[in-house]
């Protein structure tokens, strides 16, 4: 099923590009004009907006087409065909497209129930929610830093190309341009910018080298992208080195700090170990079934009657690589070094986009693969699961040093999500699983490591991670403490915050697969999680030791509050919060825009 | 108007978390100012008094009347309720429906009916105590203490109105979390954070774990159901009449039944509820004891019994044992505590799992002596928890052993702790003693063995707590003490108004209980009906 090469099949592929042309751009800005640090980061924080925008774009078109073509047969959809004409307003659009997500939604579960196989044109619909809901993130920023408030307006969705109809597709094998894609490369490029900027305050003094760490930075979204997007192993591999080569040199980049060099050198040899097991991986499953796409491997796993050992073998090297990416157990030990020498914006990349993204493609080709449905490959993976979310658990409980704590929540986080992985196969809340727990999971990783970030800086030894150095964070930075707190609560799983939709949907699922084994311990590891995390939000609330309340204390420099006052960095804290505490109290608009993310099935 | 009865206190608490910090801003800058002009030292000094004044009453006069307008809500619910069971429609409930994750079908879905009503009402009567109660307690930060009490309203309320068994399980586990904060952050003055931390998160761990089998219980049925119906509900109405076979009703009814029994708590998991009580402070003990452990009664009630009525009955035995073993347990204990808060708390352990006991033996009458008898407990613990809080205050310390003779010195303290500590017994008048007659007349019938067993018990909790007490007020001799004058300070007229209400409203339900049992009557009526129809499911068929 190959595109035919066409102008627009560029298109499809934009946020790609545009990330490429910005890299060109800012090479040649370093080299050329040496530009300095703050002008990189502006400049990259506006190229990532630029492909944010287009990917929003690309969805909401992406929506409308699948609009018109489930509108056309069925009568009740039609009523929700006004939103082609209503260009002018965003909110206007939000309404008409959530009831149209729901509408097609029913008919979805209808038609999935009558048959299996889904028509292509009902697989994809609205990202527009996802401009919507996840760019409310955006909308302050928008307004105050970056020239592109008007923007969505003026380009508004099927304004460009009238004539051509916007669907899914394959862009040559390698790519496939799907809405699940799009939801999380928009997810990548808002966890970029939001690194880039926490990074730009971190570093305090000006240097000129600085500017490589934006460029670096581009490099691994790009890579991140090339994996959401990847229908093909080698696009799997080539996004993966794109990804983690780069971050070889965001860990180190500040090599004064203690713990730094460690930290790279450990994240190198054993991302070089684990690429090597890939690549093997890899080709031992072209040897077993002379296929490298992913639907070309479904279509040969479903003829073949037993998968031989070769196929087998490839897979258990490839999820060793995998694994190592992940940082599953038994692969799991360099995570809380590598985070707790990598400055923290950097360990917030490695936490979200380094493992989002890998966990896309991977989810997507054990969609398209059906390589779980083996015993063995199963059992392994459960096995890899329950571990992980075990030994992620235990091992934070007694954690002293934030960084390295929410290095083993990670760990145990993406057990969680392997979970969902297994399930996989024979549930369609699967997606639905992974996409609200990967957001809720970035959600509150940005205001952890965001409130981490905003303590300490470049200049130090080290970063002020450790949990006595945010003791009684709440009475120095009031907002700063409540949005880390809703971080953490989000990240326990508290009622009111989307973690705790995120682990309904995980028990749901897994109690719906009946994988009891792995229920047992997402009961155990969330009881653990609560432990930890709890006691780290005391934390924040209790008086610092020295300070204690004369009447100095209680009187402190007269501070009005003004919107002015918080910087970028504050805005993005609050403005999470925000987002955990609204899908949290009403999910259905997270729900219904992470189940218009699906695949493009062949 | 129940979405308002739930969130009105929400609102209220972050309303007067926003009032304290808007207030201490605005007379920081007043005295920043004052210290920039060089005031006179009298001019700041009265304007610190200010602030500290202002702070503290805000925030209580914005939860007061919170709790005023709930009351007068709930009020007008009650008198309702009441109207309508003397006229011919007898079914009264209040129902609110609003869609809330189409996606699983889960609805915001809120029923008030004559149960749900009685619970609610107690838990604001206690909390507007609480709240009371605390005023003259000088808190720091207490907007946000007030915030994380209204809080815990909030998530009470809407646990006893869900009918959605989604949000039945989120206002479950959003309760636990407030109290938690209580307890770190306001708990007990004489300890460290990190001790109150471990009292407090064994609350949330219990509950958490007990909690999340629940949910897997409820997932498991929403499952059946939908592998029958193919449609996501949550809906109680829709999951009460779910077909599910006699081996998995058990499983599930143990996922419910685990949940409810931790949070009672019966004997092997009662550790949560000692050390949250002996690190809290006396307002999160009241809550402790008058919310938290009320909705575990509630959820049998509501719950446990209705949707797995077969599994209930056959595994009635064992509970009623059960519940013995773990009354005469905490009974026994009673004889050997010298905290006075470890020792109210085991009381109250012993009570409740009479409670428990004989919600097992049941029929009707047996359900409306519960309703009473909960509510007498919760009330009369409360007063305890009160007492102690004031002895507390007048010692200095918890232990029992280092009280000295307060008989005959201070007036009203001794009599109205011995009016607590009888109405353990169920002295006649009392809440208690209609609850506990209709509790007995009904299993001594059926079940006399166990019924006595029972009632030897609670005499034996009784006596205990008699024996620790009585030295309190009327043995040890009074020996010399620095601090002479804060022991033997006179009741002051607002603590006497309080404890006042409380023997009030118990002897109040004790001679009238007429309207309790109106209220509860036509639902408790449907409880029975279902304990009635239901089957002991034999095993020897199909196993």
């Amino acid at each position: 099923m190959m595109a035919s090469s066409n102008f627009f099949d560029l298109y499809y592929l934009s946020p790609m590009l545009i990330i490429g042309v910005a890299i060109l751009i800012l090479l040649v800005l370093l080299l050329v004009f040496h530009v300095d640090a703050h002008l990189c980061a502006s400049f990259s924080i506006c190229s990532l907006f630029i492909a944010l925008l287009f990917t929003l774009l690309l969805g909401a078109q992406l929506n409308r087409s699948a609009i018109k073509k489930t509108a056309l047969p069925e009568k009740h959809l039609l009523l929700s065909a006004p939103v082609t004409t209503e260009k002018n307003s965003i909110h206007g659009n939000k309404v008409d497209a959530k009831q149209i997500a729901l509408n097609e939604k029913n008919r979805l579960t209808d038609k999935e129930k009558n048959q299996n196989s889904a028509s292509q044109p009902l697989i994809t619909s609205s990202i527009i929610l996802s401009a919507i809901n996840v760019g409310k993130g955006l909308t302050s920023q928008e307004n105050s830093k970056t020239p592109f408030t008007g923007e969505i307006r003026y380009k508004q969705p099927g304004s460009i190309h009238k004539k051509h109809v916007w669907q899914p597709t394959y862009i040559t094998a390698l790519f496939t341009s799907d809405a699940y894609a799009l939801l999380y490369t928009g997810l990548i490029i808002i966890i970029s910018i939001v690194t880039a900027s926490f990074a730009s305050s971190w570093f305090k003094t000006h240097n000129i080298n600085q500017g490589l760490f934006y460029l670096l930075l581009l490099f691994s979204v790009l890579g991140g992208i090339i994996l959401v997007y990847s229908s093909h192993l080698i696009s799997l591999f080539i996004g993966i080195e794109l990804l983690s080569v780069p971050l070889i040199g965001l860990i180190g980049f500040q090599y004064t700090q203690n713990n730094s060099i460690e930290a790279t050198i450990k994240y190198m040899i054993l991302s070089a170990v684990a690429t090597g097991f890939l690549l093997l991986g890899i080709a031992f499953y072209y040897a077993a079934t002379g296929e490298l796409t992913f639907s070309g491997l479904s279509f040969q796993l479903s003829t073949q009657p037993e998968p031989s050992a070769l196929l087998l073998t490839g897979v258990c090297l490839m999820l060793v690589g995998i694994g190592f990416k992940l940082s599953l157990v038994p692969f799991q030990l360099w995570l809380p070094d590598v985070f707790q020498g990598a400055p923290t914006a950097v360990s917030l990349f490695l936490s979200t986009v380094g493992k989002l993204s890998v966990f896309c493609a991977i989810a997507r080709l054990f969609l398209l693969a059906p390589i779980v449905n083996n015993d063995s490959i199963q059992f392994i993976v459960a096995i890899m699961a329950f571990t992980s979310i075990l030994f992620g658990n235990c091992f934070a409980l007694m954690q002293e040093n934030i960084k390295r704590l929410v290095a083993y929540a990670s760990i145990t986080n993406y057990g969680y999500l392997f979970v969902a992985l297994i399930a996989v196969q024979y549930q369609v809340l699967a997606l639905e699983t992974i996409g609200i727990y990967l957001i809720s999971y970035v959600l509150s990783n940005i205001c952890v490591f965001g409130a981490i970030n905003l303590e300490s800086s470049a200049i130090q030894t080290r970063d002020r991670d450790s949990v006595m150095d945010l003791r009684g964070l709440f009475w120095r930075k009031p907002v700063v403490a409540t949005t880390m707190a809703m971080g953490l609560l989000s990240l326990a799983g508290i009622p009111l915050t989307i973690g705790f939709m995120g682990r309904f949907l995980l028990l749901l699922l897994s109690v719906t697969a009946q994988l009891w084994w792995l229920v047992a311990a997402i009961v155990i590891g969330s009881v653990f999680g609560l432990y930890f995390y709890l006691r780290l939000i005391i934390n924040l609330y209790l008086r610092p030791a020295t300070k204690e309340n004369s009447l100095k204390s209680i009187i402190e420099p007269c501070q009005r509050f003004h919107v002015r006052m918080l910087n970028m960095n504050e805005i993005i804290l609050v403005v999470s919060a925000f987002a955990i505490l609204l899908c949290g109290i009403y999910p259905q608009l997270l729900l219904s825009l992470v189940s218009s993310a699906r695949y493009l099935i062949p | 108007m129940l979405l308002i009865l739930i969130f009105l206190p929400l609102l209220g608490g972050v309303l007067s978390w926003l009032a304290s910090k808007l207030i201490s801003r605005r007379f920081d800058c007043l005295l920043q100012l004052g210290n920039d002009d060089a005031t006179t030292e009298t001019q700041l000094h009265w304007l610190t008094k200010c602030k500290l004044l202002w702070l503290h009453s805000s925030a209580v006069w914005i939860t007061g009347i919170t709790m005023v307008i709930e009351l007068i809500l709930i009020g007008y619910y009650w008198y309702q309720c009441l109207a309508s069971f003397h006229s011919t429609h007898k079914n009264w409930s209040v129902e609110t429906n609003v869609e809330w994750i189409p996606f699983l079908g889960i609805e915001f879905h809120l029923l008030l009916d004559g149960l749900s009503i009685l619970f609610v009402l107690l838990a604001l009567f206690l909390a507007s105590f609480t709240v009371f109660y605390s005023y003259k307690e000088k808190i720091a930060n207490n907007g946000l203490f007030y915030f994380f009490i209204l809080w815990s309203i909030s998530a009470m309320i809407g646990l006893l109105t869900a009918v959605d068994l989604f949000l039945f399980f989120l206002f479950w586990e959003m309760l636990t979390i407030p109290i938690y904060f209580l307890i770190v952050l306001w708990g007990r003055r004489d300890s460290n954070a990190q001790l109150r931390f471990n009292g407090a998160i064994r609350l949330v761990i219990f509950g958490q774990l007990s909690g999340l089998l629940m949910l897997i219980s409820i997932v498991s049925l929403a499952l059946i159901n939908f592998t029958h119906s193919g449609k996501w509900t949550f809906d109680y109405a829709v999951l009460i009449n779910t077909a599910i076979s006699s081996y998995v009703e058990f499983f599930l009814m143990f996922g419910f039944l685990f949940a409810f029994i931790v949070r009672l708590p019966l004997v092997p998991f009662h550790g949560w509820f000692i050390n949250a009580h002996i690190e809290s402070s006396t307002t999160s003990s009241i809550l402790i004891s008058g919310l938290v452990t009320n909705t575990a009664i509630y959820g049998i009630l509501r719950f446990a019994i209705p949707i797995f009525p077969n599994a209930s009955i056959t595994i009635a035995p064992i509970m009623v044992i059960i519940g013995l073993c773990s009354m005469y347990y905490a009974a026994l204990l009673i004889f050997g505590q010298s905290d006075i808060k470890k020792l109210i708390a085991y009381v109250h352990t012993a009570l409740m799992s009479f409670l428990f006991a004989m919600v097992y033996m049941g029929n009707s009458l047996t359900y409306q002596g519960i309703i009473i008898q909960s509510m007498g407990i919760s009330i009369l613990i409360t007063g305890l928890f009160t007492v102690s809080g004031l002895l507390i205050a007048r010692y200095q310390t918890r232990n029992i052993n280092k009280f000295v003779k307060l008989g005959g010195v201070v007036n009203y303290l001794p009599a109205f702790t011995m009016f607590f500590v009888l109405t353990t017994v169920g002295i006649p008048g009392t809440a208690n003693f209609v609850g506990n007659i209709m509790l007995v007349i009904n299993g001594f019938e059926q079940y006399p063995l166990s019924c006595a067993l029972l009632l030897i018990g609670l005499l034996l909790a009784s006596i205990a707590m008699l024996i620790r007490m009585q030295p309190i007020f009327y043995g040890l001799p009074a020996c010399k003490r620095a601090n002479f004058s804060i022991i033997y300070k006179p009741l002051s007229i607002q603590d006497r108004c309080l404890l006042i209400m409380l023997i009030i409203s118990l002897l109040v339900i004790g001679i009238y209980p007429q309207i309790i049992l109106d209220t509860s009557y036509p639902v408790i009526e449907k409880v029975t009906d279902f304990w009635k129809n239901s089957q002991v499911i034999s095993f020897k068929e199909t196993a």
